[in-house]
């Protein structure tokens, strides 16, 4: 009985844990916030698409054929009379989905093989950075356009190339935070202990390297859309019936002398949600960073 | 210093061979020859045997680890072939009739986006946490947003489309040049700034601009030397790899402004399976790259006494 209460008086004051403490630093940005609310009301909208989307976004009605915005549909018609707005929500399905999936693909690759190019050094870390040195020394929109019609259009194929193209950064910031995160103390002591390889990756590198890794997935998730609007707009992505915000703007954008609609609404959402992953990548970066107070 | 420079130089032939193998294996690889698309385009088949002859003249009918040795061969002589497509001009010639448009293209815009990315990060460092700050940030949130093929369609339908001010497309004079580079210098312009505000707020903490205040040096005198000089580091590591992304073209600006520069040939060249014109424009982008990096890095060791190429013995 008496151990149980001495235990009780030793014991630590609760501390939050480590997630806790990013969460509140994360919220108290309250720009950040709100832009990490609207994006994820973005994706909720997108998600359900069938319930939000006023019309069908195929459905076609040649009575009102490029038409700007009129009542009933807000942001106007198409060259074949389809509702705007209900296309724009089920476009970004297609452009969200690519922008988080393909950076979370670029993670899987980039993430281990730049922990072991860091951790094992040697011809593991010469081949890697080599590797890397290759693939980003050709122009990326070039490596993607090779890639894409290597593989093909599509969802899936678009999702493959950005991995391909887009792990060497994150393999490269990885092995970076390794490499230093390998001199310090702690991990020199988990070696000393003979803690094996993959224990000292998982449980201590890949761990301290996660903040900036975790900024650099956000900030590309922006840079994905961005990407993908750019091959769609080439006529190299999605292909329709499918469509998606850079689609949109690609191939409205040359009616733009006569609907401006076309353009300007796909264009315009496009810009905003990019600014709004931007903001919250860069709240993110501030709530991970321990050097800043807020 | 020169041993360096050649170990560097040599270390770009590798990098070469590397790509060269890498893309003509990949590009073999896509299934389609070089002349379905004008086939389709003109809705009727090409005879089996004029496309074997056709194939016989360009090498198609050999495997292609041979095909990729011949390549080898000629690159060396600075024979890249003709292009398939483009009938009748080589590769060598279609990069020196389009290039010079790309290149002015980037030249201009990096020399519009240049002084205005360093002017606007300066600023908002000398006024860090004031209200030009705030602003000069906010642009550059709403900057980085804008993808720039949305920003020239915009430009396109007010300054063009609606106002008329400003003729549609082309190159050719000062007037039609405006949209183009200022379309092009968004990505330019937010890079420089955020990098040069970056790197004087980091030297403007430094024990030796502290110093220099303290000997009673003029404001601008400890901004311009002593700040400035040794902000600028950084910020050469990001425009040497800018200016070769510039002066390769920008397959959206030259798009949507129908500028005869590189980037309507290359995307024609890989649809159309332009098999020498996909390899070399890929190695000369290579090479391009490579080569900025390069002077980037002997740039640093000018203006960086610190970073030297040459090991001490």
């Amino acid at each position: 009985m008496t151990t149980s209460v001495a235990a009780r008086e030793i014991a630590p004051a609760k501390r939050p844990g480590m997630f806790r403490t990013i969460v509140t630093r994360f919220v108290r940005q309250k720009f950040a916030f709100i832009c990490f609310i609207l994006i994820v009301a973005e994706a909720v909208v997108a998600a359900g698409a069938p319930f939000f989307a006023p019309y069908d976004p195929l459905k076609t009605d040649y009575t009102i054929t490029w038409e700007p915005p009129l009542p009933g549909h807000v942001m106007g018609v198409d060259d074949l009379g389809r509702d705007v707005l209900s296309r724009l929500i089920y476009g970004g399905r297609i452009s969200i989905a690519i922008g988080v999936v393909s950076q979370i693909a670029a993670l899987a690759i980039g993430l281990p093989l730049g922990a072991l190019a860091g951790m094992l050094g040697g011809w593991v870390d010469f081949a890697v950075t080599r590797f890397i040195e290759i693939l980003t020394s050709v122009p990326t929109i070039f490596l993607y356009i090779l890639m894409m019609i290597a593989l093909g259009a599509g969802f899936q194929n678009m999702v493959l190339a950005m991995a391909i193209t887009n792990w060497t950064g994150i393999a490269r910031l990885v092995r970076g935070q390794v490499l230093s995160l390998k001199q310090t103390d702690y991990v020199r002591a988990a070696q000393a202990m003979g803690g094996d390889t993959k224990h000292i990756i998982m449980a201590h590198l890949v761990r301290n390297a996660l903040g900036p890794v975790l900024v650099s997935v956000t900030f590309g998730v922006p840079s994905a859309m961005l990407a993908e609007a750019g091959l769609s707009f080439l006529g190299l992505g999605i292909r329709p019936p499918d469509t998606s915000w850079g689609q949109m703007v690609g191939m409205y954008q040359s009616y733009i002398l006569t609907s401006w609609h076309l353009t300007v609404f796909p264009a315009l959402v496009m810009s905003v949600t990019m600014f709004l992953w931007y903001q919250f990548g860069e709240g993110l970066r501030v709530a991970l960073d321990p050097s800043i107070q807020i | 210093m020169v041993r360096y420079i050649l170990g560097r130089l040599t270390g770009l032939v590798g990098v070469l061979f590397a790509v060269s193998l890498l893309t003509f294996f990949l590009m073999h690889s896509i299934p389609g020859g070089p002349y379905d698309m004008k086939a389709a385009q003109m809705a009727q088949m090409i005879p089996q045997d004029l496309l074997d002859k056709i194939n016989k003249l360009n090498g198609l009918d050999q495997p292609v680890w041979k095909q990729y040795l011949i390549f080898l061969k000629n690159a060396l002589k600075f024979d890249f072939g003709y292009s398939y497509i483009s009938s009748g001009r080589t590769v060598v010639e279609i990069f020196a009739n389009h290039w010079p448009y790309s290149m002015q293209v980037g030249g201009l815009t990096f020399a519009f986006a240049f002084p205005i990315g360093l002017g606007l990060g300066i600023l908002s460092a000398m006024k860090r946490d004031t209200l030009v700050d705030r602003a000069i940030t906010v642009l550059m949130v709403i900057i980085q947003a804008l993808p720039s093929f949305i920003f020239a369609l915009f430009l396109k339908l007010i300054f063009a489309v609606q106002l008329g001010w400003l003729p549609t497309q082309g190159w050719a004079g000062p007037k039609t040049w405006i949209m183009p580079v200022l379309a092009n210098s968004l990505g330019p312009i937010l890079m420089l700034q955020r990098y040069t505000r970056g790197a004087m707020v980091d030297v403007m903490g430094s024990d030796y601009v502290r110093t220099a205040r303290a000997k009673g040096l003029t404001e601008n005198r400890v901004t311009l030397v002593h700040i400035f000089k040794n902000a600028l580091t950084p910020v050469i590591t990001i425009a040497g790899p800018m200016v070769s992304n510039l002066i390769t073209g920008s397959f959206f600006v030259e798009g949507i402004f129908r500028i005869p520069g590189l980037s309507s040939y290359l995307g024609g060249a890989i649809g159309n399976r332009d098999y020498p014109m996909i390899i070399s424009s890929t190695l000369f982008f290579t090479a391009i790259t490579t080569v900025t990096y390069l002077i980037t890095d002997l740039a640093y060791a000018a203006i960086d006494p610190r970073v030297t190429y040459v090991k001490a013995r």
